[in-house]
């Protein structure tokens, strides 16, 4: 295995040019437990470490735009995601351990594409956009139209995602994750939702769920039916339509489901509650 | 007294704090090769045939053994008492696989690395066998072990490795006499030590061709006679060295690196060392035996107990070490609390194609008091009454015999056993102050988050009784210190220390006088090793012995030396009446070189016919969330008799430790396995130990009493604080909620489906 660790983005697209097969390494709390697991090494390992230019967050009235390489720990701690992104701010805190997320990043997260992910729940949220960069072009696009399976991203070659770009908005926001000890656990369920009432309505409402289905879905059934009536009781009909969870180690099917329609209607009814 | 019960910090507190090459892999020696092992992927298998030239192949491979190159020689891993009451059904190299997991062949390399790549290029080709994971068809399933050779099995053909009965006066007939009749299944899952430090042997030979083994064990002087048994090579070419340890819990009471480590230095004469991996440590070494408990409890009609009938049916996995005293000690503890004339016990241990159970701290008491103090909440609840008075009323009291230790020893038949000390009633009287059991408010009945409170109880024993033995060595130097050798094992339990502070007491030094050396087969006498809460107790006993005879001596030397007859000890030295003194440091360096000249030294040996129960009462809080099934433990008040306290601070350390242990068994540690029975949570990802973040409020405390029968009164506290957490969980989980579980763990989803 070659071990690469450009100092610069430029350095990076050149390197490109001559190697096809690589693997790009940024916090490794995914990838390297994998290869002490069995996954086999790859031919080219690129280390983005030394790109400082991808760890910046950047601020304008309108957005928020986040370099990939922005661990946990920076984003739990920057203001503007604890003002405008609280379900994000709060996945921060749920997320592993204190020492995980001093490595791990949000491009990593987004690309190791998890079904349990727990930064992505209020990124597809908060209507998050990814810009990927390539030598010569870059383009801007939904986060749901790059994450496509469990562990799959659809990055061309010699692309990578530079940054996540978060629209500042007035909506109030929350996360909520089951996991099966206080720390260190992978989420049985978790959601994220994005609001805004007007008197007793949603003006807005978008409502995402992880560990539910082989990526992050959207419980549009249920945004509708509370979009309508906001009182409404859930249950799992309402839900059933988006998910499609499977039993694992740490829980089944069922109670997947359960969970979660409990676990929704809880928080709705805070919301509802809300002055 | 001045130094027991006194605040003693460790005798290797600061080079263990100061990261000094303490442990195994600490060391290491020059020319040394690394060991891989191959394990089978096949739950059941014949090998038909082992081809390891492609893998000899690899530059760097030095060695690759199998069962081609042993004698099939069949042994225990168990290291306990000689001869040993496990069956011995275990080849170092097998031709047979009995689990995924069980060991195929093992490759010494030049490096780690090339030792991992050559056990893939190894082929073997299997013929394979019907598997079976259940042990409730264990019995009906085909032989795992039919080869002749192996002995100590109780019944080959029906799987069973072991199996006990035990009983007195006449259950049956009480129970039609009884005002009341309850009844319970209870089972529990394989949980894992999950220490922190894997399993690591380094072997080499020295200068005169001996054996130096210095391994990360519990049972120095057991890995010696295994070793050589095994690997037939002489006890007295063999040198086993215990560094410090990080953390055994029973795992490190087996000999599993050893004689692997050993049979290579053998063979190649170069030094090897062998370390585990944290997976092999989940599947490959040992766990806490999975039993299903069957109780029925016969009450009179003042709620007293008239008899208990117990079946224990135990998972050994595929093989047996320590499968039949590990039920033999559930057996004993489900009848050592409450008194009653009439009880029968029966248990089975099986094999199945699973990962090998063995020791592991509370060794079958766990799974008893789960069991019993459930069934007693229930009981409780059922009548009406106050679980503690309940308990209460059925204590042993001073001076009873405790018939189930004649009826039943640890493999054996037992030696009669008394009540000398229980605080048991004291501590239940105590945690229910301290965890505010009488001014408890449950929460509103329509709260998500439900409250609950339960206690239970439980006892464990300080040694085997007529069966461990210790010894100890002491010797006197010039400048009034002394040397303690002892063959007891400080596994990071702080032995060391406790039995520097007893031999700093008889000797009337300060603790930093004494210098203490332990567990080397050369240079410390004999230990059966440290297991069965047995070293303050057994292993203290013959320090205190060996101390008493050297302060015999002292005194004798201060006679003569001063002249006088009344002479006593005051601050290190030897005053007699007159006021005429000698100082230990004179007196000693008189003693080597120039008057009565000789060294100051004495040996002891101990060992106990009684096993004196510590006891444990322990009280829970915990929060149930009605929407996940998400249980909170809140707060654990745990207090214990453990006779007079030799160490305040590691003794509080050995219950705070043993409460994750306990919790992690009762909510969240189950080893899970998939159909062909690999299992399938090799790592802390996804087998829950408890975190810093899940631990609860905990407070402990202990009721001292005086154990008559052990040194300075001191009774064991290294196994007794791990039993009652979980039933004290479990039975507040039902306070909570109304949710009884009667089969751990108890997960989220569990509790969520008998709400419904």
């Amino acid at each position: 295995m070659n071990y690469f660790s450009p100092n610069s983005i430029s350095e990076l697209f050149n390197l490109f040019e001559s190697i096809k097969n690589y693997t790009i390494l940024v916090g490794g709390t995914d990838l390297m437990p994998g290869f002490e697991n069995g996954t086999p090494l790859p031919e080219n390992l690129i280390d983005l470490k030394n790109i400082s230019d991808l760890s910046e967050i950047r601020e304008t009235t309108e957005e928020i735009e986040i370099g990939a390489l922005t661990t946990v720990t920076e984003l739990q701690k920057n203001l503007v995601i604890h003002k405008y992104f609280n379900a994000l701010w709060q996945a921060t805190k749920e997320f592993a351990g204190v020492q995980i997320r001093n490595r791990a990043t949000i491009g990593g997260n987004i690309c190791n594409a998890s079904p349990s992910g727990d930064l992505l729940t209020p990124l597809y949220s908060f209507g998050a956009k990814l810009k990927l960069i390539r030598s010569k072009s870059e383009r801007i696009v939904p986060i749901e139209n790059i994450i496509t399976n469990p562990g799959e991203i659809a990055l061309n070659n010699g692309e990578i995602l530079q940054s996540v770009i978060l629209p500042k908005t007035d909506f109030q926001s929350l996360f909520i994750k089951l996991g099966l000890r206080e720390s260190m656990a992978i989420s049985v369920v978790n959601f994220a939702i994005v609001y805004k009432k007007n008197c007793d309505n949603f003006e807005h409402l978008s409502i995402f769920a992880g560990a539910v289905a082989p990526t992050i879905i959207r419980l549009k059934t249920l945004e509708n039916v509370l979009l309508d009536n906001p009182k409404t009781d859930i249950t799992a009909n309402l839900i059933v339509p988006d998910i499609s969870p499977i039993s694992d180690i740490r829980a089944s099917a069922n109670y997947r489901e359960q969970v979660l329609v409990n676990l929704l209607n809880n928080e709705v009814r805070r919301m509802n509650d809300e002055q | 007294m001045k130094v027991i019960g006194k605040k003693t910090p460790r005798v290797d507190g600061v080079a263990l704090a100061t990261g000094k090459p303490v442990f195994t892999d600490d060391v290491s020696v020059a020319d040394t090769v690394f060991i891989k092992i191959l394990r089978s992927p096949h739950a059941h298998a014949k090998i038909v045939e082992i081809d390891k030239s492609e893998a000899m192949g690899i530059s760097g491979v030095v060695t690759i053994l199998t069962h081609e190159d042993f004698p099939a020689h069949y042994y225990t891993t168990a290291g306990q008492g000689y001869p040993e009451p496990s069956p011995r059904d275990t080849r170092i190299l097998d031709s047979t696989v009995r689990f995924v997991g069980d060991e195929v062949a093992i490759v010494a390399a030049e490096t780690n690395e090339i030792a991992e790549k050559s056990i893939e290029k190894i082929i073997v080709k299997y013929e394979i066998l019907p598997a079976n994971f259940e042990m409730e068809k264990a019995t009906e399933s085909s032989s795992l072990h039919p080869e002749s050779g192996k002995t100590g099995i109780y019944n080959t053909q029906k799987n069973m490795a072991s199996h006990l009965e035990a009983e007195i006066g006449d259950a049956e007939k009480a129970f039609s006499e009884s005002e009341h009749i309850f009844e319970g299944t209870y089972s529990t899952p394989f949980v894992q030590h999950a220490q922190i430090e894997p399993h690591i042997t380094l072997t080499w030979l020295d200068e005169n061709g001996r054996l130096n083994v210095r391994t990360a064990t519990q049972v120095p002087f057991h890995v010696r006679r295994i070793v050589a048994e095994v690997t037939n090579f002489p006890i007295s070419k063999i040198r086993v060295i215990k560094p410090r340890i990080g953390g055994g819990f029973g795992g490190k009471q087996e000999i599993l690196t050893e004689t692997l480590c050993s049979a290579i230095t053998l063979k190649t004469g170069r030094p090897a060392r062998l370390e585990l991996t944290r997976e092999e440590e989940f599947y490959a070494t040992r766990s806490r035996h999975p039993q299903k408990i069957s109780l029925k409890i016969g009450l009179d009609e003042n709620q007293k107990i008239t008899a208990m009938t117990a079946n224990i049916l135990e998972n050994c996995g595929a093989y047996g070490p320590h499968a039949l005293t590990v039920m033999s000690v559930t057996a004993q503890k489900l009848f050592s609390i409450y008194k009653m004339q009439n009880f029968k016990v029966v248990g089975n241990a099986v094999y199945t194609n699973l990962p090998i159970a063995a020791a592991y701290r509370g060794y079958g008491a766990p799974q008893a008091f789960f069991a019993l103090e459930s069934l007693m909440d229930e009981i409780a609840t059922e009548l009406g009454i106050c679980p503690i008075e309940f308990r209460k009323k059925n204590l042993f009291e001073l001076g009873d015999e405790l018939p189930i230790m004649r009826a039943l020893g640890e493999g054996r038949e037992g030696f009669k056993a008394f009540v000398n000390s229980n605080g048991l009633a004291e501590c239940m009287e105590k945690g229910r102050k301290l965890i505010g059991w009488d001014e408890f408010q449950q929460s509103d009945k329509n709260s998500p988050i439900q409250r609950g409170i339960g206690v239970a109880t439980s006892a464990q024993g300080s040694g085997i009784a007529g069966i461990d033995m210790a010894s100890a060595f002491i010797k006197m130097n010039e400048d009034g210190s002394f040397n303690l050798l002892v063959g007891a094992t400080d596994l990071g339990t702080g032995s060391d220390t406790a039995l520097a502070q007893i031999a700093a007491e008889v000797l009337c030094v300060a603790v930093e006088k004494i210098i203490v050396y332990s567990s080397d087969t050369d240079l410390t006498p004999f230990d059966t090793g440290a297991y069965a809460s047995s070293t303050t107790y057994v292993s203290g006993g013959a320090v205190k012995k060996a101390a008493e005879k050297v302060i015999e001596q002292i005194l004798e030397q201060g006679q003569k030396f001063l002249n006088l007859e009344n002479v006593k000890i005051e601050n290190e030295f030897v005053i007699a009446e007159t006021g005429d003194k000698i100082s230990f440091k004179d007196l000693c360096t008189k003693s080597f070189y120039t008057e009565n000249q000789m060294q100051i030294m004495a040996e002891a040996s101990n060992m106990s016919f009684d096993s004196p129960q510590p006891f444990n009462a322990t009280f829970a809080i915990v929060e149930v969330d009605t929407e996940t099934g998400f249980v909170t433990v809140g707060k654990i008040v745990s207090i214990t008799d453990a006779g007079k306290i030799i160490n305040p601070q590691m003794s509080e350390g050995q219950v705070e430790g043993s409460i994750p242990q306990s919790l992690g068994m009762v909510l969240s540690e189950f080893m899970t396995f998939d159909e062909n029975g690999k299992m399938t949570n090799t790592n802390f990802d996804d087998y829950h130990i408890f975190t810093s973040l899940d631990m609860p409020e905990i407070i402990v405390d202990f009721v001292e009493t005086d154990e008559p029968t052990a040194p300075f009164g001191a009774k064991a506290v290294a196994e007794i604080p791990i039993n009652a957490p979980a039933p004290a969980v479990v039975n507040a989980i039902f306070n909570a909620c109304g949710v009884r579980i009667r089969n751990l763990p108890i997960t989220p989803e569990k509790v969520m489906k008998k709400k419904i």
